[in-house]
């Protein structure tokens, strides 16, 4: 498939994984999704395959999602990032842009917003 | 009149006495020059004892201190200017009293007489609660000294205190400082742990609605779910609102026309129940150093609950003035103090300091979080509030907003 799209969601919430993953793959059969319940979970998977995206939770238990963005920035340029997160305070997205994150996306958000923003980073 | 002027009065008599005695002494000529002599000796030793007295008086009178004696059975025997004008009574009126008079709580003053009087004991540092003419309760400390004269009838305790309000106001601003801070922390803790489930109730809802057509009413429940998380997600915003206000953008603000504008926003709501607004702005009113955005939330939000507080037929006045406090690091800070005075119902004492704590309301609407938010606001833009309240006559909050 020359089209096809791989997009990884990384979360420790299951729920939203597994929603999220039932949504990108009714979206679009093109698109690969695949889940990944840590950082550390997150950064072997990168390893392995290409991802053209990964949306990431921030507050996780081990590796956090700024880590994960980091390690992201350093040993795979051409991965675009997703930055999610359940707190309310500014200094949060300040430190996620600091870390190179282009989205950033507050929880819970609306469906149709991550929908539209993953169509513009990938098309 | 005084047992200062009696005994003057008294000396002048036993003078007169002594002219009278001489007309009737035989041989008072040869006695008149010793009489003259001891006269003037007399009249200069008066005179150096009614300048060693204005001087012993004058201290004691202009000292800040309050400083009040007691006999041994609690009886007031004397308290200078400072300690009448602290009480708000005249001298005649408590000397001859009893001390426990003077005290907010009657038990506290029974066990304070009883261990002045009966044990004697002596207190170095004590706090306590005066109640003056007006019924307003003061904050003191105090130490007590035995005044230990030759005259029996002078004798008793010393009782020296200052005034505690501002320190207890100071006190009261950093408990609270702490505690909203600490709560702050518990709050954004506990938003974020309820925002990640929300987030993946929300989404997995939202998957759902679409497999449904618009008309299904299984989509109709569904959208019910995002809609009443939506709403659940708004108060946790709030949450964070108040643990982590955002930092604010301070620049100069002329704080008198912000004041102008929020009036005017609310004018129709004050107007429905018959509220006055007062303003009295001091000419030339310095510019704050604030973020206008913050302090205009804060100024909307407390002007709200002084309309809320006034059931009907009441009277708002807004007083802005400078106000000079010399702090120990910064040296002399001057502030613009902008006053909100209701004549609303008014605070019980024992809410005052909870009104600052999130979720405390007595509103039937709204969640308490208003005035916990704005108190957050102006500390971190480097000011502080104060409070004053009486219950059915009307609540003053003073806000401090720094120049610089």
């Amino acid at each position: 498939m020359a089209d096809s799209k791989r997009l990884m969601i990384v979360d420790d919430e299951e729920t939203l994984t597994f929603s999220l993953y039932q949504t990108f793959k009714i979206v679009s059969p093109d698109y690969e999704v695949d889940t990944a319940a840590s950082g550390e979970e997150a950064a072997e998977k990168l390893r392995k395959v290409n991802y053209d995206l990964v949306i990431t939770d921030i507050s996780m238990p081990g590796m956090s999602g700024i880590e994960l963005l980091d390690y992201i920035k350093a040993n795979f340029p051409g991965t675009e990032v997703i930055v999610m997160t359940a707190y309310g305070s500014e200094e949060k997205k300040e430190e996620a842009m600091q870390s190179g994150a282009q989205y950033y996306i507050e929880k819970p958000f609306e469906i149709k917003e991550l929908k539209d923003l993953v169509f513009k980073i990938l098309h | 009149m005084s047992k200062h002027f009696q005994a003057k009065k008294e000396s002048i008599s036993y003078i007169n006495k002594i002219y009278e005695a001489k007309s009737n002494y035989p041989d008072w000529e040869a006695k008149y020059s010793e009489l003259e002599a001891k006269f003037k000796i007399l009249s200069e030793r008066t005179k150096t004892l009614e300048k060693v007295y204005q001087f012993h008086k004058g201290i004691i009178q202009n000292i800040s201190s309050g400083i009040l004696t007691v006999d041994f059975d609690g009886i007031i025997t004397f308290m200078n200017s400072a300690a009448l004008r602290l009480v708000e009574y005249n001298y005649n009126e408590l000397v001859g009293s009893s001390m426990r008079n003077l005290f907010a709580d009657p038990t506290e003053a029974e066990t304070i007489i009883r261990d002045l009087v009966k044990n004697r004991k002596m207190y170095e540092s004590r706090e306590v609660a005066l109640l003056t003419r007006t019924q307003k309760v003061i904050p003191i400390g105090f130490t007590t000294t035995v005044l230990d004269v030759k005259d029996p009838q002078f004798s008793g305790i010393i009782i020296s205190f200052r005034d505690l309000t501002n320190l207890q106001n100071l006190r009261n601003q950093i408990e609270r400082m702490d505690r909203l801070a600490t709560l702050g922390e518990v709050s954004a803790g506990i938003a974020h742990e309820i925002r990640n489930p929300l987030a993946g109730i929300k989404t997995s809802a939202q998957v759902l609605e679409e497999s449904f057509s618009p008309n299904d009413f299984r989509s109709q429940l569904v959208s019910r779910i995002v809609k009443e998380i939506d709403r659940s997600n708004e108060l946790l915003k709030k949450f964070f609102k108040f643990a982590k206000p955002g930092k604010p953008k301070q620049e100069f603000v002329n704080i008198e026309s912000l004041i102008k504008g929020i009036n005017l926003l609310l004018e129709s709501k004050m107007n429905k129940k018959n509220i006055v607004l007062k303003t009295n702005f001091i000419e030339d009113i310095p510019y704050v150093y604030v973020d206008e955005n913050q302090i205009e939330q804060v100024l909307i939000n407390m002007l709200l609950n002084a309309i809320d507080a006034i059931e009907s037929d009441g009277i708002i006045t807004i007083t802005t003035k400078t106000v000079a406090e010399e702090d120990v690091k910064k040296g002399n800070i001057m502030w613009v103090v902008v006053d909100l005075e209701d004549s609303g119902a008014g605070i019980a004492q024992e809410n005052i300091e909870k009104i600052f704590n999130p979720f405390f309301t007595t509103k039937n609407e709204g969640v308490g979080l208003g005035l916990s938010i704005s108190s957050r606001l102006i500390e971190e833009n480097g000011g502080r509030i104060e409070v004053n309240s009486e219950l059915r006559k009307g609540t003053k909050f003073s806000i401090y907003l720094p120049m610089r």
